[in-house]
């Protein structure tokens, strides 16, 4: 379960399963201390898999992300800046990006970090089962000379930047990076080291300050403690009775569990957009996903601001388009595209020749659970009979893959990046069939290899052609409500689960 | 007495192979996708086949069952397929956990049972009616809302102890109690009412026995009677019991680890499970029916002993 | 879930036969069970009309009703924080919590009843092997296995409560093989046996209508924690979060509970109301069975149990022939002793109905009579010994000049450890198996010397009552010594302080014909030594021809006869004792009907 979650729904605004918690330990106050021996306790809803490149599957890659520095580096506003390579650069046509690594830089294990181990750490994560997939532009990875990396792809990717800014990009110590000691003993040249004799996997993970990180400046805890508490009535407990200061609650109302003179709370930007996918568009399973009338109609069905409104209880956060409401690519525009009109949907539904509707199965997991009975209503009112099949957790991927659903209810994380964001709906369990159109190849291509000046407006050419095909039928992209304990600030981050950087002790 | 032992570590180990080899078979047996669970979604076949040959899923179902065996002949029972930690020593380092609850547990479950039942055989009464009144709310009350209620009372309201989490006795012996005396006791609550039910029954049984009526013709003290003769005689219906709790007390501090966050050997399990981690789920399942089985040793050596008949063979 | 020892299956078994129908009229007569009953009815009948009574889908999430306090129209219990009615999902959770119960103690009584009747009526070498099964799956480490097993069941709660039912069928099997066992060997099967009723007939007929009741009261036990389980298996998220139950319902109250605290309430409070009518019932159906059993602890309060009453002033009241004008020459003087049990109507049955007796120093006094003629009873009321629910008056009971009467508990304990003993009828029962002989003799000592000396005169003891090494013995467990060694052990214990009156019951019965005459023998010796009073319990005439100066006949809790041996035996002038005397030649020598069975059927 946890696997799933933390891949599809790590930071789904609504899913309260998954949490990043953080608290000062007791004693520690933010009051006269040195920040250095701060420590800093997350908490995490699973276990993390192992540490090795290109086998991180969580969602939630703080602990990752904190051994491992990574190529490019994402700001919490999701600005894109210099991290191992201090510096990058496209060549005209896109096809090959230089990246000049950053100077002095030694791993934990005192090895250098040069060009020669960001290319073997790319390498490792092109083959990585977990990175693979969105490193597919990648036709080859040099380094010119000690400091310089050259990257060649077989097409542009807009996306493989951005791509380089999370656990793809991830740099390792070339001697140990796919070895089996990585598994628990990753080397890194991150903010942060695993310290193995504090660490019990599965249970907690300490990590304690690298100080010879060349940003070392920007992480103020000196320690970083993160258990692994599953159960929600436990995470709640524990920060209720003062052992944890942080967790991530679904809405601003749930928030109001934790009393203002303890807890100060605030919202968070939209982390992941959850939906439809309707993912038969050639319609081998589910014949009738194959005509666009029935996806639109689907879309007309949906109340979304009801379920908004009342099922998340947020502020806003309809959405009819996969990308972020605060990104570039965004278009409110196209917000008007499907109202809720049931009629609309019925007579589409006729035109298509489904006037008394079709059945559909959708496998049930944790995240759709609450989403079920206003589904199965709403989609009931234009004939679209929904069987909600009980997926075992661990079974999801392989069932999703193996073709079984026409379509899934599903959050899907968003990165901070609208292009990798497009991409990842288009790749992978989104996309199991791979159903795409010669004109959606063709948008792509051009967003791909298009100048920066343009790539927004090309972004948004395929955010439009998505939305007027229905590929999905968007629901919710809500934001999330943070509770901190007093004492420590909290700066929402465009993409969450990537690092400790978001927390600071309040400065007196 | 010897026999008898060999006998018992005998029939332990029979109940360590049933248990495993059925678990195995069934879990092995099930064609579970670990593979592509392990490498998730974005992983081709061609990397799932070569995953599932490294972890020899692909053999028959038998000869990795051998493997198995042999493995643990050898004191290895593999690494878990996630962390590829040697399931061994995560288990050895979960261990201390589940042991420090349910050894308390079982303390206080035998002190205060023992104590309420002798009681209540010789008092009857008020006695009687606050065990069955007792019992009744542990029969009805659920463990799950008891634990809920009382962590909310002493942990969130009274902040006397830790809601989650777990110091080690090296560490700190004072905070290794409190982390660890709230999940003892409510473990406890359940099995106390039942084992003092059943110490009070069998002292009835016992007082109202022939020698016990010749013990009193002598002029022996009551006291005497009830916490010396009677209390050694009803000792092995109250093992038995007891032994048969501890079993369960086992199973029931899955779900006090997971209430408390507690890093033992349940929550081991449970995330072994819903990852599929099959050497750690087979590890889980070792150790558990070996605990039980050297537990029901224990047991077995101590009313033995408490047994001449027994103790004297 | 407990095994229970073959002494209760005769209790059940007795009480169970020949009250048949009342059990479940009984259990309504008392106003825990009618409640419990109404309580269980309602509920299931809720879960069963979940169509008819619920407003709204259970898992509907409405989501204007998101956190609609009780009271809202449609949601009679209001919504939770999806906005689903709380009262459809109470139905639903009460439905899933019915079958769990119904499918955990289903599959336990199934699979314990069918191999316990096996292995109880078969016995033999298959009693064996399924013993050895079932001890096996009880050590089974149940929760381990349904949590692991969960890819394999699904987790669907219906796997993985049959799972649990396996888990604790042993319960049943002990429960039901130990009973068979039991009634097996009750005479009613062996005369079913006789008359030609096949094996199957004799089970269906005897057997399974005498188990019926404990594996009932097993089952309601089983149900409650069957549903517990669920609730919590499904509390911690296993098997589909989609239905609902009480563990989910609870789950998703307590994330919920400072908004609205009162969704915690419900489905505890059916969870508890179902939990509490599942052992009330499984109580007061127990209560039922074992009649008056459970109903004697409730009156013995108010009779401050065996303590002797004055029914009237001290004055001597003669009543019968026996009693003498000499009085104060007497060891004990009884006059108009009566002790009476409860019965299951309230009233009480007489057992003694106003004997009197008396017994003169050094003086051997034979008291004859059948099973159940009072004869033990009239015995143990001098040593106050009766069990509890006893209650025990007389005019007198004058023990060497003190009275017993309204002693307190101290100082008859004292009495009974100096000037009174008793010698039992079962040798091997009355040594407490797990201590020594000596211990237990030097206990008995301790009162009145240093435990040197005690061990001393313990050793002095035993060699006196002709064992011939004492030290072997005296550091020997009850288990390694026979039926004739532990008689003089006991009766070593008896004359140890030298007491001034002896209470033989039945002392020679349970043993070979052999060693009865060398514990006559020695029994006598013994008075002759220390000139004991002894009053010897016996139904053998022959033992009294042989021992006693005197005796008395009692029939019915009444003494129809007494006088010198030689006379009674000369001339008996009652027809009973004619018929006792002229059966010494014939009496087997050992009882099958020991009296004190006839005392546990009275409590």
């Amino acid at each position: 379960m946890q696997k799933i979650l933390r891949k599809l729904a790590a930071v789904a605004t609504v899913a309260t399963t998954v949490l990043a918690l953080a608290s000062c330990s007791p004693g520690s106050q933010a009051g006269g201390e040195e920040p250095q021996n701060l420590t800093l306790h997350l908490a995490a809803a699973s276990p993390p898999g192992n540490f090795t490149i290109g086998n991180w599957t969580g969602g939630d890659a703080t602990l990752f992300l904190s051994v491992y520095d990574t190529v490019i580096h994402q700001t919490l506003d999701g600005k894109l800046e210099g991290g191992v390579a201090k510096k990058w650069e496209y060549s005209d046509d896109k096809k090959t990006l230089t990246l000049s690594i950053r100077d002095g830089m030694k791993f934990t294990d005192r090895t250098p970090v040069n060009a020669e181990a960001v290319v073997a750490s790319l390498r490792a994560a092109m083959a990585g089962a977990s990175t693979k997939a969105n490193l597919t532009s990648i036709a080859s990875v040099e380094a010119t000379d000690s400091s310089t990396v050259k990257v060649s792809l077989s097409r542009p990717d807009a996306s493989l930047v951005p791509v380089l800014a999370s656990v793809a990009g991830a740099v390792g110590a070339p001697a140990v990076l796919t070895a089996e000691s990585s598994k628990l003993e990753p080397v890194g040249s991150g903010a942060y080291v695993l310290d193995k004799a504090k660490t019990t996997a599965g249970s907690v993970y300490t990590l304690t300050k690298n100080p010879d990180y060349w940003d070392a400046g920007a992480y103020p805890y000196g320690t970083v403690e993160t258990k692994i508490i599953a159960d929600a009535t436990a995470v709640q407990n524990a920060m209720l009775s003062g052992q944890l200061d942080a967790t991530s609650v679904s809405s601003a109302e749930e928030a109001k569990q934790y009393p203002e003179s303890q807890f100060s709370s605030g919202p968070t930007p939209p982390a992941a957009v959850g939906g439809l996918f309707i993912v038969d568009r050639a319609g081998s399973v589910v014949p009738a996903l194959a005509d666009v009338r029935v996806r639109k109609a689907i879309n007309l069905a949906i109340d979304r601001e009801s379920i908004q409104k009342k099922l998340i209880g947020a502020e806003r956060g309809a959405t009819n388009q996969m990308v972020s409401p605060s990104g570039e690519t965004f278009d409110k525009d196209l917000l008007s595209a499907y109202p809720f009109d049931v009629d609309k949907a019925k007579s589409l539904m006729a035109e298509a020749g489904y006037a008394n509707g079709f059945a559909v199965t959708m496998p049930s997991t944790p995240i759709s659970l609450r989403f079920e009975s206003v589904l199965s209503q709403q989609l009931g009112a234009i004939g679209i009979k929904v069987k909600w099949e009980s997926v075992p957790f661990q079974d999801f991927y392989a069932k999703v893959l193996g073709r079984s659903y026409g379509m899934f209810f599903m959050f899907n994380g968003l990165s901070g990046s609208d292009a990798l964001d497009l991409n990842n709906n288009l790749t992978g369990v989104f996309n199991p069939f791979n159903a795409t159109t010669p004109e959606l190849d063709a948008l792509r291509a051009a967003a791909d290899a298009a100048p920066d000046a343009k790539q927004v407006s090309a972004f948004k050419a395929i955010n439009k052609y998505l939305v007027e095909q229905a590929f999905y039928a968007p629901i919710i992209a809500g934001e999330g409500v943070y509770v901190v304990k007093k004492g420590i600030e909290f700066t929402p981050p465009v993409a969450r689960g990537q690092n400790v950087l978001p927390f600071k002790p309040v400065s007196k | 007495m010897i026999p008898f032992l060999l006998r018992r570590v005998g029939a332990g180990l029979v109940l360590i192979t049933v248990v495993t080899a059925i678990t195995f078979f069934l879990t092995y047996g099930a064609n579970i996708p670990v593979a592509r669970n392990i490498l998730g979604p974005a992983a081709s076949q061609e990397q799932i086949d070569i995953l599932n040959g490294q972890l020899g899923l692909n053999r028959p179902i038998l000869e990795q069952y051998f493997a198995w065996i042999a493995g643990v002949l050898q004191g290895d029972l593999g690494r878990s397929y996630y962390t590829s930690e040697p399931v061994v020593h995560a288990l050895a380092s979960r261990l201390p956990v589940t042991l420090s609850v349910v050894l308390l547990s079982a303390a206080i479950t035998l002190t205060v049972s023992i104590w309420l039942g002798v009681v209540g055989a010789a008092r009857g009464g008020v006695v009687d009616a606050i065990l069955q009144g007792i019992s009744t709310i542990t029969f009805v009350f659920p463990a799950i809302i008891l634990a809920i209620a009382m962590v909310y009372v002493f942990a969130i309201s009274l902040k006397l102890v830790p809601a989650v989490g777990y110091t080690s006795f090296d560490h700190s012996p004072g905070q290794w109690f409190a982390s660890v005396i709230l999940p003892a006791i409510i473990l406890s609550i359940g099995g106390i009412a039942a084992l003092a039910a059943q110490i009070r029954g069998s002292l009835v049984d016992e007082l109202s026995k022939d020698y016990v009526r010749t013990l009193r013709s002598r002029g022996v003290s009551e006291r005497s009677i009830l916490l010396k003769h009677a209390l050694r005689n009803a000792s092995g219906p109250g093992f038995t019991t007891f032994s048969l709790q501890f079993i369960s007390l086992f199973g029931a501090s899955l779900f006090i680890e997971k209430i408390f966050a507690l890093p033992g050997y349940g929550t081991y399990g449970f995330n072994a499970t819903m990852q599929f981690d099959l050497p750690a789920m087979l590890g889980v399942t070792l150790f558990g029916v070996g605990l039980v089985v050297v537990m029901n040793l224990v047991i077995d050596i101590a009313s033995g002993w408490l047994n001449p008949k027994v103790r004297m063979s | 879930m407990t095994t229970p020892s073959i002494g209760q299956t005769t209790d059940v078994g007795a009480a169970n036969a020949p009250k048949r129908i009342g059990a479940f009229r009984r259990i309504i007569s008392t106003p825990l069970g009618l409640f419990s009953v109404i309580i269980l009815l309602s509920i299931v009948m809720l879960g069963i009309l979940e169509p008819v009574l619920r407003g709204h889908d259970p898992n509907t999430a409405e989501l204007s009703a998101i956190n609609a306090p009780p009271g809202t129209p449609g949601y009679f219990l209001g919504a939770d924080q999806n906005g689903r009615d709380i009262w459809s999902r109470v139905l639903a959770s009460i439905n899933v919590s019915v079958i769990s119960a119904l499918i955990g103690s289903g599959v336990a009584v199934a699979i314990g009843s069918i191999f316990g009747l096996i292995s109880g009526y078969i016995g033999k070498r298959l009693d064996g092997v399924l013993a050895w099964l079932f001890s096996l799956l009880m050590t089974f480490p149940a929760m381990i296995l349904i949590m692991v097993l969960q890819p394999i069941t699904g987790g669907t709660y219906q796997t993985m409560m049959a799972l649990f039912g396996i888990f604790i069928s042993p319960g049943i099997f002990w429960l039901v093989r130990n009973l068979v066992i039991g009634v097996k060997n009750e005479l009613y099967v062996d005369a079913a046996k006789v008359s030609g009723l096949s094996n199957r007939r004799i089970l269906s007929r005897h057997v399974l209508y005498v188990v019926r009741g404990p594996i009932i009261i097993s089952a309601a036990f089983m149900a409650t924690a069957a549903i517990g389980i669920q609730a919590g298996l499904a509390f911690l998220g296993f098997g589909s979060g989609q239905d609902a139950n009480f563990g989910t319902m609870t789950g998703d109250a307590f994330l919920n509970i400072y908004r609205a605290p009162l969704q915690l309430l419900w489905p505890s409070l059916f969870l508890a109301l179902m939990n509490a009518a599942l052992v009330l019932l499984g109580n007061a159906y127990r209560d039922a069975l074992a009649g008056p059993q459970a109903v004697a602890p409730r009156q013995k309060k108010k009779q401050s149990a065996a303590k002797l009453e004055v029914t009237k002033p001290l004055e001597a009241h003669p009543q019968s022939a026996e009693v003498s004008a000499s009085a104060r020459a007497e060891l004990l003087s009884v006059r108009n002793l009566r002790v009476s049990y409860p019965n299951l109507d309230g009233t009480r049955k007489e057992v003694v109905k106003g004997t009197s007796l008396f017994i003169r120093p050094g003086e051997i006094v034979g008291l004859v009579g059948e099973s159940g003629s009072g004869k033990s009873q009239t015995a143990f009321s001098i040593l106050g010994l009766l069990p509890k629910q006893a209650e025990v008056s007389a005019d007198v009971m004058n023990l060497a000049g003190d009275s017993l009467l309204q002693q307190d508990g101290k100082l008859l304990r004292r009495m009974r450890g100096s000037v009174i003993s008793y010698i039992p009828q079962e040798p091997m029962s009355n040594l407490d198996p797990s201590f020594t002989i000596g211990s237990q003799l030097v206990e008995g000592l301790r009162a009145s010397m240093s435990k040197k000396e005690a061990k001393e005169t313990a050793l002095a003891l035993l060699a006196r009552v002709g064992i011939t090494d004492p030290e072997r013995t005296f550091k020997s467990y009850p288990h390694q010594i026979s039926g004739g060694m532990a008689q003089r052990v006991l009766i070593a214990g008896a004359v140890a302080p030298r007491p001034k009156l002896l209470i033989a019951d039945e002392p020679t019965t349970a043993l070979d014909v052999t060693v009865q005459a060398e514990i006559l023998d020695l029994l006598r010796d013994l008075q002759g030594e220390l000139g004991m009073g002894v009053l010897l319990v016996t139904h053998n005439f022959g033992v009294v021809a042989d021992l006693c100066d005197r005796v008395l006949v009692m029939r019915d809790g009444e003494i129809v006869e007494g006088g010198h041996v030689r006379t009674i035996f000369r001339n008996p002038s009652h027809p009973y004792t004619q018929e006792l005397i002229s059966s010494i030649l014939d009496e087997a020598t050992v009882r099958t009907d020991p009296e004190l069975v006839g005392v546990k059927e009275h409590k």
